[in-house]
């Protein structure tokens, strides 16, 4: 029995990263977009790049003296730098070529998207930067056990905390490296190998200091390069934005393309009517439902997600961390509204037709731009900007990936092996030691997923990282933060229940690939294109030859997958078809979440729980105490 | 000084530190409630109410455009009005400490 992991991108909504990885199997065979006289201009820019984020971990390694150093840079990093950074661990490979791509193709419907992952940092701002900072040291787990059993909290916390980051690494390392193989033909498995090798250099040598030097010098790359794009591509237009949607509304490949592609061929609408559709809502996210629960998933899932949170341990105070989160609003703010310009002046400028040509996924449209605004794929500074481009990408997917290797091993180190196996007593020494381990042993397992992923289109994990968050962490961190009754059988229940439940929903759901709906789907397939073929070779006697030839390619792939699946195949779990309609679960596992952890409280309440309570409250509001936490 | 367990029990039920607490956490929850209204807001009308994004403010841009950039403003607002409230309880905040610090 075939058992296969994998999800309809274009219905799968955290779509940038579903994009990203669609992209994968579809150009497989594809000729890369840096033509081979570039590619050592290319490689060149990537060198220069690499040797510079090392000279800056040389720099901040030789800094680090403690463990305190190695996790949060000793609580030393100034608001401005750590909010810069925050931005550059946020701001993914897939929201700066995913969400770009995903405008140029399918219009307003990918702003509405990107917009959730600003709107996200408000629940982190209000809700836990301050308290965590004021509670915390280095981990989730810091805060969780300052009122509950320190090693059942520290065991269940650190294991959801690996979790959500492996959820979330696992595809922007698959995902990375099919856009670098797209973009200079580097074979995936070496882009894995590079991805995690870099990750892992940055992290083990320079902790905390370099990890953030990375992501700063990352997030200000991107945003600088995203910001020539859009002067570019405005100057043309005398910087006039009425002028520029003007033209975007009036161009005949977006129309050709909203009509043709997006509505079927089906529509009565004018070319004109068309062009204004693109800007309106409904081309791409259809339900509502579905919307709802990966928004709520996103929007509560961020504030506890390990490595958003580690980054505030990393300033001196609670001030510090509000101005953290500040900065980095208005970092990821500014950055998503260039980014939404992008995809506007990709479907402008490139065309929605050329863009699916080279990735049908979109996801090449800002290089695709890039290059047309550098001058075109002959010219020098065209091609400048592409390795500008695959460059800036390769850092955006180390800086992500180092910063969630960092958080993964201070769970698996500090949490696990120091508190809940030596009971929060080891010397500095063996803390040293065992962040180094933990952190090898999370590059070796990211980059073997990576590997063993190859082929797999994995991107809903990323949204079941969100919803592992928002239903496990988040509700164990916000009752123990502001609810009194909250006790430890609650925050275990509540981490493990919605942990699982997250895990289960996703299984159960249209994410899981169903053989026998695939099977079905190709009997249908075969059934629609056999007639076409027959109607085109009796009519045209092969006029139409690239369509016939693309009907034959597509009645041929039904047919090998009608012959690949036997009568009774069911999908991971057994099943012939989902149980539930939603792809993200948040909506159920959210709620049922907060639930477990007010139940589990209530009926089984702890005394030490209790007894801490007004010591929480105290600290979380006046830090008192922080500059002990800054210490260690 | 580290405070005992019992200091922070006085703290707490401190007329001025509840104030305080009251004071933070109606400003987080109002800026909260606000944030999610506003973002949930947006599949409701795409979906139930289509034809409000559809309507032109100017140009060629339409209601749903200006209000997805909006959200980034609104977001700008709120975190501004958080920071804002949130910087006034500081120095509230800060005396308190000192006198309890003092006391213990």
């Amino acid at each position: 029995m075939k058992r296969i992991i994998r999800c309809k991108p274009a219905s799968l909504l955290p779509a940038a990263p579903a994009l990203l990885l669609s992209s994968g199997n579809a150009h497989a065979q594809a000729a890369t977009l840096v033509s081979e006289n570039n590619q050592l201009m290319t490689v060149v820019v990537f060198l220069a790049l690499f040797v510079l984020t090392l000279v800056i971990t040389f720099l901040a390694g030789r800094k680090n003296k403690t463990v305190g150093d190695f996790y949060t840079a000793g609580g030393g990093i100034s608001p401005r730098t750590n909010g810069i950074a925050i931005a550059g661990d946020y701001l993914s490979a897939a929201a700066f070529l995913g969400v770009s791509g995903l405008i140029a193709l399918y219009g307003l419907d990918g702003i509405t998207y990107v917009v959730g992952f600003f709107v996200s940092f408000i629940p982190v701002l209000l809700l836990v930067a301050e308290p965590c900072r004021n509670l915390g040291r280095y981990t989730l787990g810091d805060v969780l056990a300052y009122r509950n059993s320190f090693r059942a909290t520290k065991t269940v916390v650190a294991a959801s905390s690996i979790l959500v980051a492996l959820f979330y690494m696992v595809p922007q390392i698959v995902g990375g490296a099919v856009i670098i193989r797209a973009l200079v033909g580097i074979p995936y498995e070496i882009s894995v190998i590079a991805v995690g090798s870099s990750m892992l250099v940055y992290v083990m040598f320079g902790g905390m200091r370099a990890t953030t030097a990375v992501q700063v010098l990352k997030a200000c790359l991107l945003i600088s390069f995203c910001f020539v794009l859009v002067v570019l591509s405005w100057m043309p237009y005398g910087f006039d934005i009425g002028d520029f949607f003007r033209s975007v509304v009036g161009n005949e490949g977006i129309q050709t393309h909203v009509l043709a592609t997006l509505l079927g061929g089906q529509s009565s609408m004018s070319l004109a009517e068309a062009g204004q559709r693109f800007m309106d809502p409904g081309l791409y996210l259809k339900n509502p439902v579905e919307q709802a629960s990966l928004g709520l998933a996103l929007v509560l899932g961020t504030a506890a997600m390990p490595h958003i949170l580690m980054r505030f341990f990393t300033v001196a105070d609670a001030q510090g961390a509000r101005t953290s989160a500040l900065y980095a609003m208005a970092a990821i703010g500014f950055c998503h509204i260039l980014i939404i310009v992008i995809g506007f002046s990709a479907a402008l400028n490139v065309g929605p037709k050329e863009i699916i040509a080279m990735d049908k996924g979109g996801n090449l449209a800002a290089p695709m731009l890039a290059q047309f605004l550098g001058g075109g794929p002959d010219s020098m500074l065209g091609n400048f900007m592409l390795a500008l481009v695959a460059s800036v990408s390769f850092a955006t997917i180390v800086a992500v990936v180092a910063g969630l290797t960092l958080a993964a091993a201070s769970a698996l180190a500090h949490d696990v092996y120091v508190g809940a196996i030596k009971n929060g007593k080891a010397t500095e020494q063996q803390q040293a030691k065992a962040a180094r381990i933990a952190t090898i042993a999370m590059a070796v397992i990211s980059i073997g997923a990576g590997i063993a992923a190859k082929g797999q289109n994995v991107a809903h994990l990323v949204g079941l990282g969100y919803a592992v968050a928002a239903s496990a962490n988040l509700p164990a961190l916000v009752l123990t933060l502001y609810w009194r009754r909250c006790s430890t059988a609650g925050v275990v229940a509540g981490v493990v229940g919605g942990t699982l439940l997250s895990i289960g929903l996703v299984l159960v759901s249209p994410n899981m690939t169903y053989p026998m709906q695939v099977k079905k789907a190709a009997i249908a397939a075969v059934a629609d294109i056999e007639p076409r073929i027959l109607k085109m070779e009796q009519e045209s006697l092969g006029a139409g030859a690239p369509q016939l030839g693309k009907l034959k390619a597509d009645l041929a792939a039904a047919k090998a997958v009608i012959s690949s699946v036997p009568d009774g195949a069911t999908s991971m779990v057994g099943l012939s078809a989902p149980l539930i309609s939603l792809r993200n679960p948040g909506l159920i596992s959210i709620p049922v979440g907060f639930a477990l952890v007010i139940i589990f409280s209530l009926l089984m309440p702890s005394t030490y729980s209790s007894s801490r309570w007004a010591e929480l409250a105290v600290r979380r509001e006046t830090g008192y105490g922080v500059a002990k936490a800054v210490a260690h | 000084m580290e405070a005992k367990a019992g200091s922070f029990d006085e703290f707490m039920s401190d007329p001025r530190f509840r104030a305080l607490v009251r004071k933070k956490r109606s400003v987080s929850l109002v800026l909260f409630g606000i944030s999610m209204v506003l973002f949930f807001s947006i599949p409701v009308i795409s979906s139930y109410f289509p034809d409000l994004f559809k309507m032109r403010v100017f140009g060629e841009v339409n209601a749903g455009l200006a209000y997805l950039i909006f959200q980034y403003i609104a977001g700008g607002f709120i975190a501004w009005r958080y920071a804002v409230m949130f910087g006034k309880v500081d120095k509230e905040t800060a005396a308190l400490v000192s006198e309890f610090i003092r006391k213990i």
